[in-house]
């Protein structure tokens, strides 16, 4: 069943009109990715999703129930996490304030003690440094931080943005565990990534997003082997 | 509760911090006994500024929208006490103040608080110089006098009204800085997208902790006016009154709530010495306050911490957080 469906929806910015129509499903227990080049909307489908910003048309439904009309907050609070490009950290605040903060909807607020715990185990870094700022982090551990805070939330479904992106390969490969990890515990995990080899190793589905449509979709080991994919986004 | 032991009781700093504050209290409640009559008229001025300081940085300083506005609530309250002070008792009048504030702060932050960084700022400036022309144009048009008599109390009663409001604000802060509506809004001021990101509904958060922070601000503007004993538009809407708590916040250290306290002290003491002894109060004011800013960015405060740490672990270390 998808968890997370996306219909028709077109987004504007003044006259420019960043995505087209565009219509995807994220199926529950599932790794979907979206994958394209800088500009093509993929960020700005995220924002739609999360209700950062409105579509001039089109429906987002959550388990069921259209969201799109939610304020941002609402949306989080049903259960949807969103790791923004960058992590986007609170850099004046220590590791387990970025952590606290992230059980921040009110249901979970009185247990993030309990969860906090839960990610010290999944981030060993973390919990080596619980009291060091979040801006004298590296790369790595910023994203390590950012992943935790969104998962603090108790999301059943994460929309992670560029996960991959200015990360050493060893660190991306780190991330990507963790992605996969995710999915055993039965987390459903929604990929924004320019990293289209190793995000197709691990997506069980995959869209291709081009100039604000959708373009091509698929099995993610099959998109491997696409020809179109092979050309235009693996050089090979 | 949970809240009260974490700032209150769970560690020995926290201790520490509960005992000091009640000490201070208690002590400060016997100061008429035993002081002439000066002292605790000094002593209510300097909790006013101190007041005025700590509530500004626990909005601005937290979320980093610099507001202009505190004139304009201190100066309400100023009225609240000439038109209603007669048929009420003092703290009634207060905590309608308090109230009023509270409210108008809402109001303007509803307005406002859409619009980020300078604007705000440009806008709450506007607003107090507003309300002193509102004031002036009302006051010539339909009282036909400049300003208004109000009714004074005795010194010690005022200083202990204010003790109280002081007291309230600090603990409330306090109180605040480590519950989750305080700690969203330091989120907001290290970056509002991500407090979006986490949930936070972000306008609502900073409305609400602009109206709060207005509260205190109408409480001692009431409180203060009534030992002065007279009132009008540009003594209550003085827009050095909006400046005083940011050069008090950035003089003493905005990183923590005690930071403007010390700022407002040692800020009052100077002012009110310079003015008895010298005519180059301003000239003095403004050399000190420049050499403040470059040597010590993180004020006062932020040098005694910083040689507390360096005297602990033998290097001048981060200084992270509250108290």
């Amino acid at each position: 069943m998808a968890i997370l469906e996306v219909k028709g929806i077109n987004v504007s910015y003044g006259n420019l009109q960043a995505l087209w129509d565009v219509s995807l499903n994220v199926e529950e227990g599932k790794v979907v990715a979206l994958l394209g080049a800088n500009g093509a909307g993929k960020t700005t489908l995220l924002n739609a999703i999360t209700g950062m910003i409105k579509s001039t048309s089109g429906e987002v439904t959550f388990k069921g129930e259209r969201i799109d009309s939610l304020p941002a907050d609402k949306i989080i609070e049903k259960g949807i996490s969103y790791l923004p490009e960058g992590g986007r950290l609170f850099p004046e605040m220590t590791i387990t304030e970025n952590l606290e903060m992230g059980a921040y909807p009110s249901k979970l607020w009185g247990k993030r003690k309990p969860d906090l715990e839960r990610m010290y185990e999944l981030f060993p870094i973390l919990g080596q440094r619980k009291n060091q700022l979040a801006r004298t982090m590296s790369g790595g551990e910023r994203q390590m931080l950012a992943m935790g805070r969104a998962l603090m939330s108790n999301p059943v479904l994460c929309l992670f943005d560029e996960l991959s992106y200015g990360l050493s390969p060893v660190m991306a490969q780190a991330v990507f565990k963790i992605v996969k990890q995710l999915r055993e515990e039965g987390i459903t995990v929604f990929l924004v990534e320019q990293n289209v080899h190793m995000t197709l190793e691990v997506a069980d589905y995959a869209y291709v997003i081009e100039n604000g449509r959708i373009v091509k979709e698929g099995e993610g080991h099959s998109l491997l082997e696409d020809d179109y994919i092979k050309q235009a986004y693996l050089g090979i | 509760m949970e809240l009260v032991k974490k700032v209150f009781w769970e560690t020995k700093a926290a201790k520490i911090q509960a005992l000091a504050i009640l000490a201070a209290f208690v002590f400060m409640m016997f100061i008429p006994s035993f002081s002439g009559a000066y002292p605790p008229l000094f002593l209510a001025w300097v909790m006013t500024y101190c007041t005025l300081s700590i509530s500004w940085t626990f909005f601005s300083g937290k979320t980093g929208y610099i507001s202009l506005a505190t004139a304009a609530f201190y100066g309400l309250g100023m009225y609240l006490q000439a038109v209603i002070g007669r048929e009420f008792p003092l703290g009634v009048t207060i905590l309608l103040a308090a109230l009023l504030a509270f409210g108008v702060g809402f109001g303007i932050g509803l307005i406002t608080l859409r619009l980020r960084g300078i604007y705000f700022t440009i806008f709450t400036f506007g607003l107090a110089l507003f309300l002193n022309r509102f004031f002036h144009w009302y006051e010539g048009v339909f009282t036909r006098t400049k300003g208004r008599f109000v009714k004074t109390f005795d010194n010690d009663m005022v200083f202990y009204a204010v003790l109280i409001v002081f007291i309230v604000t600090l603990v409330a802060i306090l109180l605040m800085n480590k519950s989750r509506f305080g700690l969203s809004l330091t989120c907001i001021g290290q970056n509002e997208d991500s407090a979006q990101h986490i949930g936070v509904n972000t306008t609502l958060t900073k409305v609400l902790a602009f109206a709060i922070s207005a509260a205190p601000a109408g409480a001692v503007g009431a409180a203060m006016i009534s030992t002065v004993g007279y009132v009008d538009p540009d003594l209550a809407f003085r827009m050095l009154a909006s400046f005083f708590p940011v050069l008090m916040a950035i003089f003493g250290g905005m990183f923590s709530t005690y930071g403007p306290i010390v700022g407002a002290v040692i800020f009052y003491v100077l002012q009110d010495y310079l003015l008895r002894t010298t005519n180059l109060y301003m000239v003095i004011f403004g050399t000190v306050m420049v050499v403040v800013v470059l040597v010590l960015p993180k004020g006062i405060f932020g040098l005694i911490d910083s040689m507390i740490a360096k005297k602990q672990r033998g290097y001048s270390g981060e200084v992270i957080g509250d108290v």
